[in-house]
């Protein structure tokens, strides 16, 4: 079933054309990629979807609820989680404690409860406690979980952006240019990892790279930005071929005089 | 209320509002370049108030002299808190700045009280100002006139460093944007202590301006014209000189027709303009002259 | 160290340190009690002020407000009709002031609710905004709070003041408040919503994609933190027993930044420790601020002047920002297995030290 469906989304900045009509339909358990030049407006994207601004235009419909231009929390509280191009952890805190400020949202107790210490705020914290644990542990984090955040080495720092992305619960997890500075080895590592939570986590999963290895590995649909406008849609193949795409990234041969 | 009286209001109001754009200018200046709001601004004002009074009382110099002297003084006063309690902290987390500002504003007073004691002092008011002069049936003190003059004559001159020499153009790159002025070379300590340095002597400026009207010198004299000139600037657009002098302006006149026309209501001056602080913030905080930037997460 | 192990030594630190203070209430003399009562009055402030600040990293001058609506409520509820009537010069107290004289414990939980009310309405617009923008709009606020109280004299006798408050503040008092305050605002800081506090203090846009609603978290914590301040404020008007509108000026708000950032922003134990240096720093300075006594430091003597105190103090305070911004304790807390690890180094180093 269609889990998120996007129309006609546009940003405008003043005078910048950001995005301009980018459409986009998800079906449940999918794995798409967006790709495109530096600057081609992918982040812009995400941040319109996960309410960190406000369309200029469009409608963004989620799990069939509209969500165009609803505050992040809310937003977050419907099933879409994401993650940042810088990662973006809350350095000071632990790692299990960063996990753990995703599971926040479902909390029910009051803050009186929480302050006095009462039996219904004392089982949600042990719930939370047992949820982000055993996140940590699928996640292959559970040795750090009492180091500081910001101490990780970059690799797990990631991981744990995504590991507090998915404390959320999310249906709809997004990535933004997930393997930046990354080798070849860790980006092999960290499509196996996206795949292996796709799996446990019954996931739908939206990918932003720049890098075209992740994407081509293994995301079957992919669509290409370039200055705001999609240029073009299809499986790998047809993406390493087209010839708008290859113009995108390398520019227009210079035709022989 | 007749229409001279009106006229004379509206004068004094110009003229309060030169005073309020002078020390405007110099908030907004510092607040378009370290993003910081210079609380010791206003105890700066204090200091030059004070420094002038010193010249004629101790140091018997005619008054001209001693006005115009004070205008270094301060500036120098100004560039020396800069590079004291602003400078070392400029990598630090931006709350360590703000709470050194208030460390200085504070300090300031506590040196004033010290040293001036918070017994009021008699700024002196030389006679050339204390003519009354008529224009038809519109009555006023030459001061009035003189401090509309004295304060439009400094900011032509801020306007012209600021729009026509280099220094001023480098000042409003570093406010545009700070890294991308330093690779292209700019000197971004030197930009920095000029900003300070006109800052303060525009304070100076403000200072005689204002105690010439008001010639009782108390320490803590600064804190409230301060505050204020801060809601000036915002209101003009933080960061905008032009729109610094217009709330500057703006809030003069629109104090003296408060007091004029509502005086039941002249006690709660103060109030009004925190509200008007606190609508524009929310609703409109580019001000009137700034633009509305939308900040990219 | 177990956990229990842990509650029981607080437990019995606790019953020790109030034992102490109803020894002390009974046999010191009155200035030292001010004094005691002072460091914890200081205390709650500074706790408050670190919810906002040192947990969830928001930045409000306005302190001195919310303070002021505590001190007063509670002044007007509690001095006797009789004496209202006679200090009131200007103008009449109003209905129900003019008949109103309650005890304490009821003005206490009154003025303390209308002044969490009165931090909910200040935070509601400062909070919106950030950095030096909130600082002025709460330090803006603080001030029409006090614009207010000045000419409002049916209600608070303007510039009067309040007088012959009942000096109804004990070290029980007092240091009982600071317990429940320091309890609270630990529990909650340990609690999710003391992570979430700590997230928007972090990374305000990454917390929001969390799921956390900032500007509610935000306004949660200035709201539980006016509490505290408004308790602080009901507790100091029954101390020095008069209110008026100039002992709630900005300089107020100073002094709690300085007590919360010596102690270290985001510490509890630093909240009472910088009280202590605070308070004991005034009190010790004191000769400093009039001509008839003096201080000795390093055999020279240091005639006083008024002023002086002042001084000292703000220029420790800018030294401190400058070169010791995080403060005695920085974010860290006093816990019961800190120091027995230090017991313990203390231990070894001693025993090698005798097999030497």
């Amino acid at each position: 079933m269609t889990i998120l469906k996007v129309d006609k989304l546009s940003k405008h900045f003043g005078g910048l054309v950001a995005v301009s009509n980018f459409n986009i339909q998800l079906e449940q358990g999918e794995l798409v990629g967006l790709i495109g030049p530096n600057g081609s407006g992918k982040t812009t994207v995400f941040n319109m979807i996960t309410g960190l601004y406000k369309p200029t235009e469009g409608r963004i419909q989620f799990d069939s609820k509209g969500i165009t231009g609803l505050r992040p929390d809310r937003i977050t509280a419907f099933g879409i989680s994401r993650t940042f191009q810088n990662i973006r952890l809350f350095s000071q805190l632990s790692v299990l404690d960063n996990v753990k400020v995703g599971c926040h949202l479902r909390l029910r107790s009051s803050p009186i409860a929480a302050a006095l210490g009462l039996p219904g705020y004392r089982r949600e914290e042990q719930e939370i406690d047992r949820e982000s644990t055993s996140l940590l542990e699928r996640v292959g984090l559970a040795d750090v979980a009492q180091e500081e955040a910001g101490g990780l080495p970059y690799g797990l720092q990631r991981k744990l952006e995504i590991a507090r992305a998915l404390a959320t619960q999310p249906k709809l997890l997004l990535l933004d240019e997930p393997a930046a500075g990354m080798n070849p080895a860790e980006t092999g590592e960290l499509m196996n990892f996206i795949l292996k939570i796709m799996e446990q986590f019954d996931l739908t999963v939206w990918v932003v790279e720049h890098q075209m290895r992740l994407i081509m590995g293994i995301c079957p649909k992919i669509l290409v930005l370039d200055h705001g406008v999609t240029i073009a849609q299809g499986t790998p193949d047809e993406i390493q071929n087209d010839p708008k795409v290859i113009e995108a990234y390398l520019g227009v041969e210079e035709e022989d005089a | 209320m007749t229409l001279s009286m009106f006229w004379q209001h509206l004068m004094n109001g110009i003229s309060l509002g030169g005073t309020y754009a002078l020390m405007a200018v110099g908030y907004t200046m510092v607040y378009g370049i370290l993003r910081l709001i210079n609380f010791a601004h206003g105890d700066v004002f204090m200091m030059g108030a004070y420094f002038a009074f010193y010249g004629i009382a101790i140091f018997a110099l005619p008054w001209y002299v001693s006005f115009l002297l004070v205008i270094p003084l301060t500036a120098i006063l100004g560039m020396v808190v800069e590079r004291a309690a602003y400078r070392p902290l400029r990598d630090a987390p931006k709350i360590s700045t703000l709470l050194s500002a208030i460390g200085v504003s504070m300090l300031l007073q506590n040196v004033g009280f010290l040293l001036f004691s918070g017994i009021a002092k008699g700024f002196p008011r030389p006679s050339v100002f204390a003519k009354q002069w008529s224009v038809g049936s519109i009555r006023f003190l030459s001061l009035t006139l003189f401090t509309i003059v004295i304060s439009l004559a400094a900011l032509v001159v801020t306007f012209y460093l600021a729009y026509r020499t280099k220094m001023g153009r480098a000042m409003r790159a570093v406010s545009r944007d700070i890294e991308i002025a330093r690779l292209m070379g700019i000197n971004i300590d030197r930009v920095i202590s000029f900003t300070f340095a006109i800052g303060s002597a525009l304070a100076a400026v403000g200072a005689i301006t204002w105690s010439i009207k008001f010639p009782a010198l108390v320490p803590d004299m600064g804190v409230v014209p301060g505050l204020k000139c801060f809601i000036a600037a915002v209101l003009g657009g933080i960061g905008s000189i032009p729109g610094a002098m217009l709330g500057g302006f703006l809030l003069g006149i629109g104090e003296i027709m408060i007091v004029a026309f509502l005086p039941g209501i002249s006690g709660y001056k103060y109030a009004i303009a925190y509200s008007a602080l606190i609508l524009v913030l929310l609703l409109k905080p580019s001000g009137l002259l700034g633009k509305m930037v939308e900040e990219k997460a | 160290m177990r956990k229990a192990t842990g509650r029981i030594l607080t437990a019995v630190g606790l019953l020790i340190v109030f034992m102490l203070l109803s020894w002390a209430e009974k046999n010191l003399d009155p200035y030292k009690c001010r004094i005691l009562n002072l460091i914890a009055i200081n205390a709650i402030w500074a706790v408050s002020l670190n919810l906002i600040y040192g947990y969830t990293g928001q930045f409000s001058l306005g302190h001195a407000g919310i303070i002021a609506i505590g001190a007063y409520a509670s002044s007007l509820l509690t001095v006797s009709v009789v004496k209202k009537a006679k200090f009131f010069m200007i103008e009449p107290p109003i209905w129900p002031i003019s008949v109103i004289q309650w005890p304490f414990a009821p003005s206490l939980v009154v003025a303390t609710l209308a002044a969490t009310l009165f931090g909910f309405l200040m935070g509601f617009p400062a909070l919106q905004l950030h950095g030096d923008y909130m600082a002025i709009v709460t330090l803006g606020f603080a001030e029409v709070i006090r614009v207010f109280i000045m000419n409002l004299y049916s209600i608070t006798n303007g510039a009067l003041g309040v007088k012959a408050v009942p000096a109804y503040t004990t070290l029980l008092w007092s240091w009982g408040c600071l317990a429940f305050a320091i309890f609270i605002v630990k529990k909650l800081g340990d609690s999710s919503y003391g992570r979430a506090f700590k997230a928007i203090r972090e990374d305000e846009v990454a917390a929001e994609t969390i799921g956390i609603s900032v500007f509610h978290h935000k306004l949660l914590a200035f709201t539980i933190a006016s509490l505290f301040a408004g308790l602080g404020g009901v507790l100091w008007a029954h101390l020095i027993c008069s209110t008026d509108p100039n002992a709630f000026t900005f300089l107020l708000s100073y002094q709690i930044l300085i007590v919360t950032v010596m102690g270290g922003m985001g510490s509890l134990t630093g909240s009472i420790i910088g009280s202590i240096i605070y308070v004991g720093l005034a009190e010790l300075l004191r000769p400093l601020d009039t001509p008839t006594t003096a201080i000795r430091i390093l055999g020279t003597t240091i005639r006083g002047h008024p002023g002086t105190r002042m001084l000292v103090i703000s220029i420790l305070f800018v030294m401190i920002i400058l070169f010791y911004r995080r403060g005695i304790m920085g974010s860290k807390e006093f816990s019961w297995k800190w120091l027995l690890s230090k017991l313990q180094a203390v231990f070894k180093s001693k025993t090698t030290e005798q097999e030497k």
